[in-house]
């Protein structure tokens, strides 16, 4: 069990706030590296809706990222494209931690003042922003 | 039988409309990366646990669309009509979770104006927000979004049935046979507006 104390706080805020750095400035490869994998997959699957819905083709590179190079690249140069275009200016404001379980943690915080949260899990001596990380583990 | 017939046959619809590669390259409406076991277990394995979370999760981003794209055109009755039975959705999901000791009360599901549209994980907003962005370009846009999202949750949920319990697959088939339903809604409502 890892205590949620203000030194984890600080860690997943920093981690937060890397994410969305990575975001507007559209550097994948920062953004990666404070993700589990799957998560990170998983959110440039969402973040290429719009291109699935156009391009029929993209579906296969979609379906061979995780296994292929240059298909990733090519998701990954398509999701990069789209955050340039974005008009940025997100505020971040941390509210709180909780405790997900002995190796489970959940970020609470407002976005331009909507509120959100983000699941990290800790893993291989890392705590990652993990999407599937949202339950308590008991 | 009946089910899997019908199944079938919406497959072979799918793929005449070159729809079923589709099917199977996308996970954004559901069980994403993490794969259950082949084995058929009695109680759930943590993964499995996991998946039934997010997937309850994801529910609303669907419904929410819906409800966003109803207020858009609201001449369309279609969006309406499926936004009812995506909420009955999420209830089946959340019921479920609850059956496997899984919490859910921190996720909130509320239809109140303020909180449509408003997705707590920011990747299901990423998917909630290019949604909307397609679907306001026009009714048939909007129509063609709603094909999408039932088609991948279609193929979402048959992934995620696999390796879990008996009581599991028994839901996430009716969740199935819905979107199915609402697939041929839109399919309909698309036909209509072309």
């Amino acid at each position: 069990m890892y205590p949620i104390d203000t030194a984890l706080e600080k860690k997943l805020t920093e981690s937060l706030h890397l994410y969305y750095d990575s975001l507007r400035s559209a550097d994948l490869k920062s953004l990666r590296s404070v993700m589990e994998d799957e998560s990170y997959f998983s959110l440039l699957e969402m973040m290429s809706f719009k291109h699935v819905f156009h391009d029929a083709s993209f579906k296969v590179s979609l379906e061979a990222m995780q296994s292929d190079a240059l298909a990733l690249k090519k998701v990954e140069d398509a999701v990069s494209s789209d955050l340039k275009k974005r008009v940025q200016g997100v505020k971040i404001k941390v509210r709180s931690l909780e405790s997900k379980g002995s190796d489970r943690a959940a970020l609470h915080y407002s976005e331009n003042d909507n509120i959100k949260k983000m699941y990290f899990s800790y893993s291989e001596e890392n705590w990652k922003i993990d999407s599937r990380a949202g339950r308590k583990k008991l | 039988m009946k089910n899997n017939t019908q199944t079938n046959n919406r497959r072979d619809f799918m793929k005449i409309l070159g729809l079923g590669a589709l099917v199977s390259a996308s996970s954004a409406f559901a069980s994403g990366g993490r794969r259950a076991s082949s084995s058929v277990t009695a109680e759930l394995s943590e993964e499995q646990k996991d998946t039934l979370f997010f997937i309850f999760q994801e529910e609303k981003v669907a419904r929410d669309v819906y409800i966003t794209l109803g207020k858009m055109y609201t001449n369309e009755s279609t969006f309406a009509n499926i936004q009812i039975s995506e909420q009955e959705h999420i209830l089946s999901a959340q019921v479920l979770c609850e059956r496997y000791g899984i919490d859910t009360s921190g996720v909130n599901l509320s239809q109140e104006d303020d909180f449509v549209g408003q997705l707590e994980l920011h990747e299901m907003q990423e998917l909630y927000n290019q949604c909307i962005e397609l679907g306001q370009v026009s009714l048939l846009e909007a129509l063609k979004v709603g094909r999408l999202i039932e088609v991948t949750d279609i193929d979402d949920l048959e992934r995620a049935a696999e390796g879990m319990p008996s009581d599991v697959v028994r839901v996430y088939e009716s969740l199935k046979d819905g979107s199915l339903n609402h697939l041929d809604a839109f399919e309909k409502a698309i036909a209509r507006e072309s």
